[in-house]
């Protein structure tokens, strides 16, 4: 019995930290403010952290480690049956169940989150099998110095969470372009700077993904700081650029322009690690500048045409230079 | 080649490296000592990945603090951490570096050929190194070390977790490299392998350099010298640690 207490109570942390990793300062938050016309968004939002919450908290503990440990075969089951209890998706189908009183909704959700990592696991099973299922790895080099660079941080920005809902974004807005029957144009600016906002978290925290290895790698190459930040910024346009194509990408666009320039800031100065397929997490009164400056500047370029992105660019530029010498002086 | 003068770092009061100085013109040299003595500090220091608090280090006549970029170019570095990116394969790290060191992509393609097979990573080369083995991992590194042939080679523990065909291999391959002028320093615990490698051992012991000799005058066997001079193993035993049927 200690031994299983002993074994849950390390759970029980692994399972919080893991957590409060998916729940830090996202600028998605600020969709709050649009009060209960967000609700949609939410929705969709919570669909997609489903994918981390509904993992087996068994999972936090290596194989290896669980298969050495002297239990019984009762021990064992003890623990499994123990650590449903851990799983934020059970918390979840019970407060369904309390609220709703309906068993078959909460038995429902569950089987929906129970799918999702059935999904995720035939899909690690199809690229175990066939690596031409690894959409990932199917993104290749760019040409130039850099283009080795720039694939690296496609691939790691796609490992978050935040291109998938701004993909989300994307592809509503753009069926309603399609199917709508009188759509309204300003409406697709509108979603544009969503897009940019959902993915704007990412500029906060550049280096997130690269952990003390990376960071060590980019320190040796013979690459001024600058150049490395642009392979970043190159590496987060293009995505963004990709996602607002369904919808009017300029205003967009400058969102992400100006969120890059002040997430320079953060991305050089503050330590923001980040977890692979998780929310980016960044700094809540940053984001809320950033949030704020990307939004008024992206609106503008609405209203007055392409210079202000023009001008956002040359804010861009100075960013760019700027904090890429404090980059190389850190 | 290598130019090391006066060389020191403190972390608060702990003091990692103390006044350290040595230059070395070629061959293989080999830096030992125990964990925590300053080895990786002093590796760091010499690529440029930590500045140093006083002294001055130089490769080839540049200076490493001044003129980082020419530096950078000029080494090829196995650091501590490794230095490699989670979400690429074996082959694409290399793809990585050769146009940012200004090989063309046919000699990045060709080196990394044989770099893969010379290392026996050709296997696993299309295999993301989050899922790599230690060994695998560290010899992606060192690859990447080599790829675009440095002037001088700096690496961290290059025989650890490695196993015994890749490390005869990568000290066959340090030996001729080193005959072709290129300069060596690694640090190291695998003290049977130094004898055969290096033509300089130093060791290090709290942060100070307390033996630094060509190996061909060393007088005594490096293992015991090393005991004696830097760190002797201690004698406590564990008597609880026993079969529970004796």
């Amino acid at each position: 019995m200690a031994a299983l207490r002993a074994i849950l109570n390390a759970l029980r942390r692994a399972v919080g930290r893991d957590l409060a990793s998916s729940f830090k300062a996202n600028n998605l938050l600020f969709l709050g403010l649009l009060g209960s016309s967000a609700e949609a968004l939410f929705v969709l939002l919570g669909f997609l952290l489903l994918f981390p919450l509904s993992s087996d908290p068994l999972g936090e503990i290596p194989n290896a480690r669980l298969a050495l440990w002297p239990l019984s075969g009762w021990q064992r089951l003890g623990l499994r049956l123990a650590s449903l209890a851990l799983s934020p998706v059970v918390w979840i189908g019970i407060l369904i169940l309390l609220k709703t009183r309906r068993a078959g909704l909460a038995l429902a959700f569950c089987g929906l989150a129970l799918g999702m990592q059935g999904a995720l696991a035939l899909g690690r099973y199809m690229v175990k099998r066939d690596p031409h299922w690894d959409l990932l790895g199917g993104i290749p080099q760019l040409p130039g110095r850099l283009g080795g660079l720039v694939r690296t941080n496609v691939r790691e920005m796609l490992s978050l969470l935040d291109p998938y809902a701004a993909a989300l974004l994307s592809m509503g807005t753009g069926a309603y372009r399609i199917f709508g029957a009188h759509p309204d144009p300003a409406a697709f600016s509108i979603a544009g700077l969503l897009v940019a906002m959902a993915m704007s978290t990412i500029a906060q925290s550049l280096f997130g993904l690269d952990l003390d290895s990376g960071i060590t790698r980019y320190r040796l190459l013979p690459v001024r700081g600058w150049e490395i930040l642009l392979a970043k910024d190159i590496a987060f346009l293009t995505i963004l650029f990709v996602l607002l194509l369904p919808l009017d990408p300029w205003p967009g666009m400058t969102f992400g322009i100006v969120a890059l320039a002040f997430g320079h800031h953060s991305s050089v100065l503050l330590e923001l690690p980040q977890q692979r397929w998780r929310f980016a997490s960044g700094n809540l009164p940053f984001g809320a500048l950033q949030t704020a400056a990307g939004m008024a500047v992206g609106f503008e370029e609405h209203q007055q045409g392409l210079w202000v992105l023009a001008l956002a660019a040359m804010g861009y530029i100075a960013s760019v230079y700027y904090y890429g010498r404090r980059w190389e002086r850190e | 080649m290598l130019h090391c003068h006066d060389v020191g770092k403190r972390f608060g009061e702990f003091v990692a490296l103390d006044n350290v100085s040595f230059d070395l013109a070629g061959g293989v040299c080999a830096l030992l000592g125990p964990n925590g003595a300053g080895k990786s500090t002093l590796l760091k220091i010499l690529s440029g990945l930590l500045a140093p608090d006083s002294g001055e280090v130089s490769i080839a006549g540049c200076n490493v603090s001044k003129e980082p970029l020419r530096v950078k170019r000029m080494i090829g570095v196995l650091p501590e951490d490794l230095g490699v990116f989670d979400a690429l394969t074996i082959e694409e790290h290399l793809e990585l570096c050769g146009p940012v060191y200004g090989l063309t992509r046919s000699e990045t393609r060709e080196r990394t050929g044989s770099l893969l097979r010379i290392l026996g990573l050709e296997k696993g080369r299309h295999t993301y190194l989050d899922q790599c083995s230690h060994g695998m991992r560290k010899k992606t590194a060192l690859a990447m070390a080599l790829l675009h042939n440095p002037r001088v080679l700096l690496l961290d523990e290059p025989f650890e977790g490695i196993d015994p065909v890749s490390s005869v291999t990568i000290r066959n391959l340090l030996i001729a490299v080193s005959g072709r002028g290129i300069v060596v320093f690694l640090t190291s615990h695998a003290l049977a392998m130094i004898p055969q490698l290096a033509t300089e051992v130093m060791m290090i012991r709290g942060g100070s350099i307390v033996f630094h000799s060509a190996a061909a005058e060393l007088e005594r066997p490096l293992e015991e010298l090393y005991f004696d001079l830097v760190e002797t193993p201690p004698k406590e035993d564990l008597p609880w640690l026993r079969s529970a049927l004796s």
